[in-house]
């Protein structure tokens, strides 16, 4: 069996703790703390943006989650994110719908993985 | 180092959060702030800090209308800096260097990277606080040079000279304070005539007298 690739780069999350700092909170915790807490709004703000056709919303949504999904090393939600925006920027809507359950399937998978560090 | 305060500012806490672990670990003090409006207050108070690492897209003020109020401002210091951007937006980079910033770090930040860039804008602020430092230092020294160029009220009888509190001093301890210049007392031949030959004369034949009176 061929296991999926992960949602949340590895890499990213031991560069991340190694910010570390004694008697600090655990960095990777506040962090994934506060993507899981963002998250689902910035989704519902795509969902809207693409459903009522508003170009500018779904660009500053998109955007504003490929930022935090690149920061906390969530590559693949940061690419999808990265189209979305294009497209709102653009307003280029050819598979937006499909670009949008692409997101949300990635994005089940890369908070399945946040609920399991956490 | 450690004593250069930062200002980070970005709407997005997961980034902020993560830069700003950046920064203290390299031992930086960091203010931040989750919006380009709390930016800008921040950036208006005197003890702002010199050096701002700021997103690109910002609900309030965006980083780039931040970087032209800063450049409009008359600083003597002005604060260093640092915008973030996406990688891929090369447009974005030529129009916030145009708008003022000193330097671009790219989203999400390179750790080493951001430091180098920092630590930049940390040489560039220390050069300027020293030139500042030296341009006071230099308009003090001027200033007092203008003093003595200006027209002095001076006795015509006595020679002191009046100053701004309406005081009369000796030349001499005018020129001391208004200038760099210190005196060193001596006399000139015809004072040594008119003043110091006279005493040496009458100190002599008080001499000669009290020799006179001893021998009497």
């Amino acid at each position: 069996m061929v296991m999926a690739k992960p949602a949340l780069d590895p890499a990213v999350v031991k560069r991340l703790r190694q910010l570390n700092q004694p008697g600090q909170p655990d960095l990777v915790t506040e962090v994934l703390v506060l993507f899981r807490a963002d998250a689902p709004a910035r989704l519902a703000a795509i969902n809207d943006a693409v459903h009522s056709g508003n170009g500018p919303a779904l660009q500053r949504a998109a955007h504003a989650l490929k930022g935090a999904a690149g920061t906390i090393g969530a590559h693949a939600l940061h690419d999808l994110c990265k189209i979305l925006e294009e497209m709102g920027k653009t307003g280029v809507w050819g598979g937006a719908s499909a670009a949008v359950e692409e997101t949300h399937r990635e994005y089940l998978q890369l908070r399945e993985e946040i609920d399991h560090l956490l | 180092m450690s004593d250069v305060p930062i200002l980070v500012a970005d709407d997005d806490s997961v980034s902020r959060t993560v830069v700003a672990a950046m920064l203290r670990k390299a031992g930086y003090q960091v203010q931040l702030a989750s919006d380009g409006d709390q930016a800008w207050a921040a950036l208006q108070r005197p003890t702002a800090p010199s050096i701002a690492v700021l997103d690109w897209m910002m609900p309030g003020i965006d980083g780039p209308e931040i970087c032209k109020r800063i450049r409009q401002k008359d600083m003597a210091s002005p604060t260093y800096i640092i915008l973030l951007t996406s990688r891929d937006a090369s447009a974005d980079i030529v129009a916030g260097l145009r708008a003022g910033a000193n330097d671009y770090v790219t989203k999400p930040p390179n750790e080493d990277e951001l430091l180098a860039r920092v630590s930049v804008g940390a040489r560039v602020v220390g050069l300027q606080h020293a030139l500042a430092d030296r341009v006071r230092r230099l308009e003090e020294a001027l200033s007092n040079v203008k003093q003595l160029q200006g027209l002095l009220p001076i006795c015509s009888y006595c020679k002191r000279i009046r100053d701004d509190q309406n005081y009369w001093q000796q030349v001499e301890s005018y020129i001391t304070v208004h200038s760099g210049v210190q005196f060193s007392h001596s006399y000139c031949p015809d004072c040594y005539e008119q003043h110091v030959k006279p005493q040496l004369d009458a100190l002599d034949r008080e001499i000669d007298d009290g020799d006179g009176q001893t021998r009497a």
